[in-house]
């Protein structure tokens, strides 16, 4: 299984309105194949659409929106990645 | 577990067999009920609780085709709950002709990850592209031609299943054997896993594709005689891709699944008006603030539709029922020259248990009906994930909140509703919470008490015995969680559908399969019961013979005034032997607990019981019964502020009423208690055994183990605690007396732990839950 190392952030420290690759996901092989069911596998890119707050985080992957629990947040790694809709610092000043 | 079989439920099924196949969400549902209509049977897969649909499809040459409508799966190898698993063993047994899968044309790519599997097992395969009028109205319509070349020819076909368009071309592809993937559908596998996958599966040809699949993965024990070959081909994946083989082999499919897709569609843009709109709706549902008075509005909404709505046409099912079935029926009877007694019991017994049953129907139907339509419209979900973070300090998920509201309403309906909580252990657990929500039947008897006894603060008896319950149905999550159902929580992890408005024609086909479930199997626990218990009055042993006689010496009598010795400690004594009988009665139906009363202090007046058989106003009952239904339309529209009638509470007159009893059982009422043992009644009222119809609602949802398991616990609870209120609260009269009582509780709740804590429960419950049906 894959460690999360110290340059990634789990999802409860993810920003509202972001993008994130999902780099480690850290349970069992049939909770993690739940979430592949759902989408949700190592590389993929999300939305953070809501939260992360006291009721989870709802992500969106391509147009499938799913919802996660609390419990999640602790035990997926993601990195922040630029969204690709949100315009760059550099695009806004030109 | 037992694997299914593709045996129909319903007997001398027509040959060929289709398995409709699909994610959740993808429609499937909708489509089997717009190809079979009313012609479905609904039962269980063999062993286990979940719900098994097949339906009858006459094509337009003449043939019949059984259509079997699987649970709805997002992968064949695992990880989702037990639907997950039947619907795998249905699909790799082969029991099907033919596999229809049904993908949402809007999340193609993956859905297309349950195509590769299926592609994967080799059988006959049908793609449907459902919702297609909401592909168009995004200006994504697929290359249907490029995605049959990419699916090695199979056919695939464009559908809307809830506008029917489509079907036509639908049914005729089903007429004939439909093709299987040809040797033009390309690799499934980059080659590298592809020579792995070749060589591991000659050396284990005695495992199935899907059981090869999930052994290589982790997600299935490896056979002994297997054990090097599923290490060596592990070790080749690590060493080819740098990944273990779950990662790889996902990886691939999901790489297989986007370049399928990609080649059927045009480019997704993020600005989907669908996805828009439901993004604009969930900032407020799901908002960590907003999300659950938002729900609670939906909630009261539910209750308020299905219950007082229900309402509205309650004493129609009911009076015309018993005009018919009991007072016709008897009429009938008397006049063919059966004796009195038999007359009691067919009529008054069997006729009468028919009419309880029907007077059900109509707030079971509306909570259905509108069940059905939240399900559609894809708020569930959400209300799922908005009281996911209470429920989860019981261990509950959030989809544990929905049985519970609808329990106010009626017990029944909130245990068939557990089938929305995805964990097995979570499902058991709240259904048997929902013996412990007070139901509108127990209002009446909270009713005719507090007319009697709590004049000026009858509400707030009524909210502690509301609140008395909630809190005995979270004692009973908590001990469960600590006892027999320990476990690790499953964190709520479910995708949330786009907004959809209901599709009329499936919501009623879903609401009516689930009434005609209740009908017919709750409802005959209840027939058969109201007979034995409605001919109780009516019958007793005299003269050494059982013969009919007068209610002080009927079997229920006898009965009753055996039994007050056990509610002695609530302050009962043998003059309240007709509050007894109104228990053994409820335990059928707690409706009945005030009628029993009622005709039991009516009968001591005299009445004569026979008059209705013998001079039945049949029609004059039956226009009645019609005219009850503005009257109760108008009630409706006045009580939407009061859906649980509370306000009756401070008129004994409306209270009475409401309760539907007569001056002589409040006149009785009055006689034989005492404002303590009426609290105590009324304790035991709430937590006494779940009535007949929600015992038959249990052991179906959870088998006989569980459903005996609630009705003891609930009994002693009721007893222990009813018993404890009255000896607290007169301790000052009898301090020996109620100290004994107590030191006794004590005693049993210290033994009923260490009992319940002993390890030997948890592999029991593993075993009942996860390997055992319902009634086996």
């Amino acid at each position: 299984m894959t460690q999360i190392s110290p340059s990634l952030v789990t999802l409860g420290r993810a920003i509202q309105g972001s993008a994130v690759e999902i780099c480690a996901i850290q349970t069992s092989p049939q909770e993690r194949r739940r979430l592949l069911g759902l989408g949700l596998r190592l590389g993929s890119v999300a939305h953070i659409c809501q939260g992360p707050n006291a009721q989870g985080v709802v992500l969106q992957i391509g147009s499938v929106r799913i919802a996660l629990g609390r419990p999640w947040l602790e035990v997926i790694a993601v990195r922040q990645r630029p969204c690709p809709a949100a315009p760059t610092l550099a695009e806004k000043r030109v | 577990m037992q694997a299914a079989k593709a045996m129909p439920i319903s007997a001398g099924g027509p040959g060929r067999v289709i398995a409709l196949v699909g994610n959740p969400n993808s429609g499937k549902t909708t489509l089997f009920n717009a190809l079979t209509g009313a012609h479905q049977q609904v039962g269980n897969w063999p062993g286990v609780t979940v719900e098994r649909r097949e339906g009858r499809l006459r094509l337009d040459s003449g043939r019949e085709l059984m259509l079997v409508d699987l649970p709805g799966v997002y992968s064949l190898l695992g990880g989702g709950g037990l639907d997950q698993d039947i619907a795998r063993q249905y699909v790799q047994s082969g029991a099907a002709d033919g596999i229809v899968q049904v993908v949402d044309v809007g999340n193609l790519q993956r859905h297309l990850l349950l195509t590769h599997e299926l592609l994967e097992l080799g059988g006959p395969l049908l793609l449907v592209l459902n919702m297609m009028d909401e592909a168009r109205a995004r200006g994504q319509l697929p290359d249907l031609d490029a995605l049959r070349q990419h699916l090695g020819g199979i056919v695939v076909l464009p559908i809307v299943a809830r506008r029917g368009e489509g079907l036509a071309e639908l049914r005729h592809a089903l007429e004939e054997d439909f093709p299987r993937a040809d040797a033009h559908l390309p690799p499934l596998y980059p080659p590298a896993i592809q020579d792995i996958l070749s060589v591991l599966r000659a050396g284990t040809g005695d495992l199935g594709p899907l059981d090869r699949l999930r052994t290589l993965e982790g997600l299935a024990a490896v056979p002994p005689e297997h054990e090097q070959g599923f290490r060596e081909a592990r070790e080749a994946i690590v060493d080819k891709t740098g990944e273990d083989a779950a990662d790889a082999l996902a990886a691939a499919r999901f790489a297989w699944a986007e370049e399928t897709a990609s080649a059927a569609l045009p480019a997704v843009s993020d600005a989907l008006p669908r996805d828009t709109w439901t993004q604009r709706l969930d900032r407020w549902i799901l908002h960590p603030a907003a999300g659950l008075p938002i729900f609670l509005l939906v909630l009261y909404a539910l209750l308020v539709s299905s219950f007082n709505a229900g309402a509205i046409f309650q004493d129609f099912f009911e009076d015309s029922s018993k005009a018919l079935f009991v007072h016709g029926l008897g009429h009938v009877l008397l006049a063919a020259g059966l004796p009195d007694w038999s007359v009691q019991a067919l009529a008054g017994g069997l006729g009468g248990g028919v009419s309880i049953v029907l007077s059900f129907v109509p707030p079971i139907a509306f909570t259905f009906l509108f069940l059905a339509a939240l399900e559609d419209s894809g708020y569930l979900a959400r209300a799922a994930f908005t009281m996911d973070r209470f429920f989860r300090r019981l261990g509950l998920p959030g989809t544990a909140m929905v049985p519970m509201v609808i329990g106010f309403g009626c017990n029944v309906p909130a245990i068939m509703a557990t089938r929305t909580v995805e964990d097995p252990r979570a499902r058991v657990i709240t259904a048997l919470m929902q013996p412990f929500m007070s139901c509108s039947a127990r209002l009446a008897v909270y009713l005719a008490f507090a007319a009697v006894f709590f004049r000026g603060y009858g509400g707030q008896v009524v909210f502690a015995l509301y609140l008395t319950g909630i809190l005995a149905a979270l004692v009973t999550a908590w001990l469960l969680r600590r006892g027999p159902l320990r476990g690790a929580d499953r964190p709520l992890a479910l995708e949330l559908p786009p907004y959809r408005w209901p599709g009329l024609r499936s919501v009623v086909l879903h609401a009516w399969q689930r009434l005609r479930v209740f009908v017919l199997r709750v409802g005959k626990v209840i027939a058969v019961l109201g007979a034995v218990l409605l001919l109780l009055p009516g019958i007793g042993w005299v003269d050494g013979g059982l013969r009919g006689t007068d209610i002080d010496h009927s079997l229920l009598a006898q009965g009753s005034r055996a039994l007050t010795v056990v509610f002695a400690p609530m302050g009962i004594g043998e003059e309240q032997w007709p509050a007894v009988a109104g228990l053994v009665a409820g335990a059928m139906v707690k409706e009945v607990v005030i009628g029993v009363m009622n005709g039991i202090y009516q009968r001591q007046e005299s009445a004569d019981l026979m008059a209705a058989y013998r001079e039945p106003a049949i029609g004059a009952e039956l226009r009645a019964a019609v005219l009850t239904i503005p009257a109760h339309g108008r009630e409706f529209l006045k009580n939407l502020t009061d859906p649980l009638g509370f306000a009756n509470i401070g008129d004994t007159a409306a209270s009475a009423a409401a309760a539907g009893a007569d001056h002589a059982t409040l006149r009785g009422l009055a006689a034989g208690f005492t404002n303590l043992s009426a609290f105590a009644y009324l304790l035991f009222v709430l937590l006494y055994l779940p009535c007949a119809s929600t015992f038959a609602a249990l052991r179906r949802e959870l088998g006989s183990r569980w459903a005996w398991f609630s009705m003891v616990y609930s009994l002693a609870l009721a007893w222990l605690l009813a018993g404890s209120v009255y000896q607290l609260g007169t301790f000052d009269r009898h301090p020996s007396q109620s100290l004994l009582w107590l030191v006794m509780v004590l005693t049993v709740v210290l033994v009923f732990w260490w009992w319940w804590r002993r390890p030997g429960h948890i592999a029991m419950a593993e075993t009942h839950i996860l390997g055992r049906g319902p009634g086996s």
